[in-house]
């Protein structure tokens, strides 16, 4: 199932520091939480199949990898 | 298979270019099987990493014992190191099943992705970064080993 949604810079904007569950089709945020047990829980009594799952860090900064 | 690039929040304080308020990076959805139902993950494609890396939260809903890997110790920019714990894992890429040794660590959770690197998807797959098209083409590397 791959996502047709590429621009995240406003959705995940709002959040910090936590893992995020996104409806596959519309990568709307259906969950947040501390791990990914809890947002996956959240998502699956959601009614939500085939979450995606990223991570929001503390700081959404520049990278050097 | 051509991926979009993909925009991420960018603060624009901390950036050398005044005017951007978002990254755009070549981050790709990959997706897993699993027994308590499937599910998406990000990751980023990065030619400078020797190895696949995921986060270790990603390893435990994948049902793995994470610490039971083998233990490679692993460096970033900054020169710090790293644990990662590796295992054989598959997951779909577009649709299409790859199996690869990945490392899970715990220690990535200033990382927003999990990274997909040389050994494990480079010698796989070839890749062309088309960043002023944002597209990334994948093809299927046929004269892999």
């Amino acid at each position: 199932m791959k996502s047709k949604v590429y621009d995240l810079s406003k959705t995940l904007q709002k959040y910090s520091d936590v893992w995020v569950a996104l409806e596959p089709k519309t990568l709307k945020i259906v969950a947040t939480g501390k791990d990914t047990k809890v947002v996956l829980e959240i998502a699956k009594k959601r009614k939500i199949s085939h979450p995606i799952l990223t991570r929001v860090p503390e700081n959404y900064g520049t990278y050097i990898l | 298979m051509n991926f979009k690039y993909r925009k991420f929040p960018l603060d624009p304080k901390n950036c050398p270019n005044l005017n951007r308020k978002c990254a755009l990076r070549p981050v790709i959805q990959i997706d897993f099987d699993s027994p308590n139902g499937g599910f998406g993950y990000f990751v980023l494609i990065d030619s400078g990493a020797d190895y696949c890396v995921f986060h270790g939260g990603i390893g435990d809903r994948l049902g793995l014992k994470v610490k039971e890997g083998k233990e490679v110790i692993f460096y970033g920019t900054s020169g710090e190191s790293q644990k990662a714990y590796f295992h054989n894992v598959t997951f779909k890429i577009g649709g299409n099943k790859h199996k690869a040794d990945i490392g899970f660590s715990y220690e990535m959770n200033k990382l927003p992705y999990g990274i997909l690197g040389q050994v494990g998807f480079f010698d796989k797959w070839n890749i062309k970064f088309e960043l002023s098209k944002e597209n990334i083409e994948i093809k299927e590397n046929l004269v892999r080993k």
